[in-house]
């Protein structure tokens, strides 16, 4: 078995002690997985998230990334280890332009200018923002915004990328883009974590889903099993993610991709 | 006689080369739900600071042709007495809250406060707005402990406690989980039929067609189409997210593997039924 990336071993946090938010989580990321947390508004997922990248301390438990243990490392060791997108773009942006914004995280680090520029175009290229390189962050719309902040993470090239909830801004377009990277950084071996409501995003993605709800861990496993969670469900009418359940709906073997459906869809024709 | 109308509405940014929205006509009823759906940087967000009578304080530009609110020009009006009729939640919730208030029953007790309302009748509006967006738990919360989910709650009811007549919900349900952000659209299209009009602008388009008998569909700023969601269907979904069902329909009809007379599925619990349609001739 691999080596895990991240792990928790029996953590708990708590803002007001009298209501701990999280209790007793235990769990495991290896290198090459993309991982779904799904769970209720204030069920805790952002907080486990500035729980893994050590911008929180747990109040009990051990937090590995990377082999560094969070309550002790430094922030620049684990910055090394560790990538976060915020949930609100706007909060993690520090800078007036955007080649200054996605070279922050390598400049750090200590990369001469070559290798900083390098790594700031190529993460432009991918994102597709090389035409907005001298804009002011806050001039781009909401989308290119967020691309912006995954121009970011890219540069800072960590083995460990924390994205919440990372498409809520995207078009179709962008979406496309944005999915892209993501099964091109799966394959060079990064650990994806993820929050998302969007169930349908998370069939196409998810390797495997944790579902936490009152503080724990109710369920880990295929999306296909953890999603059905009543609770997860925007309407009775049809379970998401939507594909699988319109090919049960036309029986149709169950399939997550668009490509997939469209070829069966077409023999079903015939 | 409409609510809101715009005939020929254009709008230019201060400091911009060319008009950030252009030509737009449209009209609003009361009790009417109209989407406005288009992709990041269309200029939804412009037209619905421009709907809640923004322009020129908070965004300065230009504008022409005709734009009105009760056949009254939306530009220039007194942002404090418009509030009384139109509100705005914003796509980030935490643009909606004072940033003044110790708790969320303070927060939402806001605006209606400063309507001079009789303190028994701030508190049935406080209640009332919690309920209906699910955050009556919340409200002794500190404001600035919520997360997004629930920071966006909050800013709903406080736009609904000022009991408006045009609710403008720009992206507004985009932080919620989805079984919350269903009840939420249910509930509020159930106020419309007391007159309020809801203008949701959205890059979801399952969520704009389920609530919207008219979708206005934006891209560059330009009103590319405005008719019944079935009509907007296959050119939105270029544009818009849309479940993977809705998706998978708009690929078979491209595909030509649908069937002329069967209309696309609107959500995706109607997408089998229309598939089988196709199968069935």
């Amino acid at each position: 078995m691999a080596e895990a990336v991240l792990s928790f071993e029996s953590v708990s946090f708590a803002w007001d002690a009298a209501h701990p938010l999280l209790e007793g989580i235990s769990l495991a990321i290896e290198a090459n997985e993309c991982v779904a947390l799904v769970g209720r508004n204030g069920a805790g997922k952002s907080t486990l998230f500035k729980l893994a990248c050590g911008l929180l301390k747990p109040a009990h438990g051990r937090i590995s990334v990377g082999g560094l243990d969070t309550a002790k490392a430094r922030a620049p060791q684990l910055a090394r280890q560790v990538a976060l997108m915020f949930q609100e773009a706007e909060r993690q942006i520090c800078h007036d332009r955007v080649t200054a914004e996605v070279g922050f995280a390598p400049r750090l680090t200590g990369l001469d200018a070559g290798e900083v520029g390098r790594r700031v175009a190529q993460a432009l290229e991918i994102t597709g923002l090389s035409d907005q390189a001298d804009s002011h962050p806050l001039d781009l719309n909401a989308g290119e915004r967020r691309l912006l902040t995954l121009a970011s993470l890219i540069a800072q090239d960590t083995a460990l990328i924390l994205l919440d909830e990372p498409t809520r801004d995207f078009d179709a377009p962008q979406l496309e883009r944005f999915e892209k990277w993501m099964s091109a950084a799966q394959r060079e071996g990064q650990a994806l974590l993820f929050i998302s409501h969007d169930l349908d995003f998370v069939a196409r993605h998810a390797s495997r889903v944790l579902h936490l709800s009152g503080g724990a861990i109710v369920a880990n496993g295929s999306a296909n099993e953890v999603l059905r969670h009543a609770d997860l469900q925007e309407v009775a009418a049809m379970s998401a993610p939507t594909l699988p359940a319109l090919c049960r709906a036309l029986d149709l073997p169950v399939c997550a991709h668009l490509d997939a459906f469209e070829q069966m869809w077409r023999e079903r024709l015939r | 006689m409409a609510l809101i109308r715009f005939e020929q509405a254009s709008l230019t940014r201060n400091g911009a080369l060319r008009a950030t929205l252009s030509e737009l006509t449209f009209d609003i009823a009361a009790g009417e739900t109209l989407a406005v759906v288009g992709g990041s940087g269309s200029g939804k967000t412009t037209l619905a600071c421009w709907l809640a009578g923004w322009v020129p304080h908070a965004m300065p530009a230009t504008v022409s042709g005709v734009a009105g609110i009760d056949e009254t020009p939306l530009a220039g009006q007194s942002v404090a007495r418009l509030a009384e009729r139109v509100q705005l939640v914003q796509a980030s919730p935490y643009a909606g809250l004072t940033g003044c208030a110790f708790n969320v029953a303070a927060e939402v007790a806001f605006g209606p406060e400063n309507l001079g309302l009789p303190e028994a009748e701030i508190r049935r509006r406080v209640a009332a707005a919690l309920e209906l967006c699910e955050a009556s738990d919340l409200s002794a919360r500190r404001p600035a402990s919520l997360s997004g989910g629930e920071a966006q709650r909050v800013a709903m009811a406080a736009a609904l406690a000022m009991q408006p007549q045009l609710l403008l919900l720009d992206e507004a349900f985009s932080r919620l989980a989805p079984a919350a952000a269903g009840r939420l659209l249910a509930r509020l299209s159930a106020l419309t039929r007391n007159g309020m009009a809801l203008v949701l602008f959205e890059k979801q388009f399952d969520r704009a067609a389920r609530a919207a008998s008219r979708i206005l569909l934006l891209d560059d700023g330009r009103q590319q189409l405005l008719d019944m969601p079935a009509i907007v269907f296959d050119q939105a979904l270029d544009h818009v997210r849309a479940s993977d069902a809705l998706r998978a329909a708009q690929r078979a009809r491209r595909a030509g593997l649908w069937r002329d007379g069967v209309l696309p599925p609107l959500d995706a619990p109607a997408a089998p039924a229309r598939f089988r349609d196709v199968l069935r001739g």
